[in-house]
């Protein structure tokens, strides 16, 4: 595994760990900075930048910097909907947010340990 | 051990700036603002952090992060000095924001007969889906550190956008390390504009970036096709071709296209029904983009178009129905439109006269740095049509309307980031040593504008927390129903119910006489506030008497319409008290 996979797997792993806390502080506790940190901390950190990265295979950098207003983008839309079908249950849809960062970081992951073992291989077979 | 020392400056800077700032009394605050209230080691540990940070822009190992974090701290020090001097966040606007906010999270509805902000409604609902799932009881609570956290993430994007037109790091760099100085338009406060602001930027990012093409400029190609090629290539510099081809791999199809088409769609959809201005701008920027060649974004602008006319129409409907004089007013006047955003705002007392001359003066200077930028532009090194395409396109703004008077402000700030690029290129063009001298200098130039311009009406624009107190007194004695009045629009109000009551903010009322007549509908429940914000804000932006707040306290207080029913340091509540008729 080279240092580039580390980095790689080191911000997906990251990213899913606070997507698992956005999920859980709302089903667990009622007010608290966790949770707090949790829902501001799965939208900074949300699935934007990762599905920029599995879709275009760009630097981090560039994946964060547009990813970020992306989920924020798609919170405002998520709420818009919500207001307009007259289903107004906002923590619930909110969870959409962290749960697709989780699902993109466990295909992030597989993705980057599939090609870590490539390399590795490679390198036993030189 | 360069990364260690950058790093430990870096955190020294800021604990003694914070330090600074904790030893600034708010009651300092005076007619010139925050910068009298600030402690003297607060601008020594500016400065020293303004000098740091040029010195390290030539620093060549660990420079992104030594320079994003002395940014992190510029902005945290300069943004957020009110956040840690005041003791409420500040900024009325930003409270009433809240209170929509709140309202959406507790019924999941909209009011767009109350206020024309709800008919761009998407910020609100995003904020309260958010507030719900952290838990929040009100949007308040995030008034205070918004400006902070919104400028840290406009920084990435200012410096991929200069480095899209700069096509240099070096240079992208001092564009943004000029950024959190020259940004002193104050809409990044908690409201729709500002996360709109973001969106653009991210929006700008893609068009340039991933989705930049490196073309000839429509007119090229019909005055080529139409045998005009020698006239054209005399014309050359300034029209086109004065900048390196992209990399072609980054210009071929690939499925990562459709994506990032995908995200611009995405983005552009939040801002076309978050924001009353910026999709027109954004629109507006991605067509001139597209016409000088520097997008591969073509047909796709026109559903863009779509979006912004179509969530109008769709969305938006209770505003513009019944409201054309509103919008369209203004269109064409550019003369009147001008008057209203800066004439307009040329009155009022000494101090406050001095705020604005100092925000036009720090306007016209960074402008004036852009164009020469653009002059001077060395062929080769960057795209100079796009960076100036994008620089001039918001004045078109200034024919579209007044935009209640604030047409100049959102002119400065759509086009503060092509402005930086053009100043970076400008600064750019001298040796390497030369330039850190001429980059501090300008920063360290722009501290003294900028922290007057920014922070320059804090006597009024400061929350009182006897403000508050008398507000939540207001809610606790009106009944559903009441009249509120304010006599200045300068109130930290509707933070809370505000389908519960008919508010009257009034541009000034001077006499009891205008507070019966606004009474008069509702002569059982009708309340007047008086607060220290208003009383300051008249006289500094009306130029009334320092004291024409209390004769009115006076005049209410010995009249047989009105009684006192509440009364703090800082606020005052009558009660009107109709005339009994036989």
């Amino acid at each position: 595994m080279n240092s580039n996979n580390r980095t790689d797997i080191a911000i997906v792993a990251a990213c899913a760990l606070v997507a698992v806390v956005a999920i859980a502080a709302p089903l667990t506790v009622t007010s608290s900075p966790v949770r707090f940190l949790g829902a501001f901390g799965g939208v900074l950190l949300g699935p934007g930048a990762l599905a920029y990265r599995l879709a275009t295979g760009r630097r981090w950098g560039e994946c964060f910097t547009v990813g970020t207003p992306m989920n924020v983008a798609a919170v405002m839309l998520i709420g818009l909907g919500l207001v307009d079908a007259h289903f107004w249950h906002p923590t619930p849809f909110e969870l959409l947010i962290p749960l697709t960062t989780f699902v993109l970081c466990c295909v992030l992951l597989r993705r980057e340990l599939r090609s870590s073992s490539r390399t590795d291989m490679r390198r036993q077979a030189h | 051990m360069q990364l260690a020392l950058g790093l430990l400056i870096c955190l020294v800077l800021l604990a003694a700036g914070l330090w600074a700032l904790k030893h600034s009394p708010q009651s300092k605050i005076g007619p010139y603002g925050l910068v009298q209230a600030l402690n003297h080691v607060y601008f020594a540990v500016i400065v020293a952090l303004l000098l740091s940070l040029t010195w390290t822009l030539r620093v060549r190992r660990f420079r992104s992060l030594l320079l994003s974090a002395h940014l992190i701290v510029l902005v945290v020090l300069i943004q957020g000095a009110p956040a840690v001097v005041e003791s409420e966040p500040r900024f009325a606007t930003a409270w009433l924001t809240a209170g929509f906010t709140n309202y959406v999270e507790v019924t999941g509805k909209f009011l767009p007969k109350i206020d024309a902000r709800f008919s761009w409604p998407s910020f609100f609902a995003g904020s309260a889906v958010l507030d719900s799932a952290a838990g929040l009881k009100t949007a308040v609570s995030l008034i205070r550190w918004w400006p902070v956290v919104l400028n840290l993430l406009y920084l990435p994007l200012i410096f991929r956008l200069a480095s899209a037109f700069l096509r240099s790091d070096d240079k992208a760099w001092i564009a943004t390390a000029l950024f959190p100085l020259a940004n002193w338009v104050g809409q990044d406060y908690y409201s729709p504009q500002s996360i709109a602001f973001l969106l653009y930027l991210a929006f700008l990012c893609l068009l340039v970036g991933p989705l930049g093409a490196d073309d000839h400029p429509l007119w090229h190609r019909y005055w080529r096709s139409h045998g005009q090629g020698r006239i054209l290539r005399m014309g050359r510099p300034w029209l086109a071709g004065d900048g390196p081809r992209l990399d072609q791999p980054a210009q071929a199809r690939s499925p990562a296209i459709g994506f990032q088409l995908c995200a611009a769609a995405l983005l552009m959809a939040a801002i076309a029904s978050g924001h009353q201005l910026t999709p027109f701008v954004a629109t507006g920027t991605a067509l001139v983009l597209a016409v000088v060649g520097r997008t591969r974004v073509r047909w796709l602008i026109a559903f863009f178009g779509l979006m912004t006319v179509g969530w109008i129409c769709y969305g938006a409907d209770t505003f513009w129905s019944g409201h054309f004089g509103l919008i369209f007013g203004g269109v064409g006047s550019v003369q009147g439109n001008v008057g209203n955003a800066v004439i307009a705002r040329l009155h009022g007392a000494y101090a406050h006269l001095f705020v604005v001359d100092t925000r036009s003066v720090m306007s016209v200077l960074v402008w004036i740095l852009a164009l020469l930028g653009a002059l001077f532009w060395r062929r080769g090194g960057a795209d100079r049509r796009g960076a100036l395409a994008g620089f001039l396109l918001p004045f078109g703004l200034l024919a579209g309307g007044s935009y209640g008077g604030e047409a100049v402000l959102r002119v400065y700030l759509f086009a503060l980031p092509f402005a930086l690029c053009l100043v970076a290129a400008l600064l750019s063009r001298l040796r390497l040593a030369w330039r850190q001298v001429a980059t501090g200098l300008v920063l360290v130039l722009l501290l003294p504008f900028f922290l007057v311009s920014r922070w320059g009406n804090e006597l009024f624009e400061l929350v009182r927390p006897n403000e508050i107190k008398g507000v939540e007194a207001l809610y606790r004695m009106a009944k559903p129903g009441s009249t509120l009045i304010a006599i200045t629009p300068q109130l930290p109000w509707r933070f809370a119910d505000i389908q519960q009551f008919k508010y009257r903010p009034t541009p000034l009322t001077q006499s009891p006489l205008e507070l019966i007549l606004l009474a008069e509908p509702n002569p059982k429940n009708t309340y007047v506030i008086i607060t220290t914000s208003q009383i300051v804000y008249g006289w500094q932006d009306y130029g009334l008497s320092p004291n024409w707040g209390a004769k009115v306290e006076s005049q209410l207080a010995h009249s047989k319409y009105f009684t006192l029913r509440y009364k703090n340091p800082d606020t005052q509540i009558f009660q009107y008290v109709p005339p009994l008729r036989s």
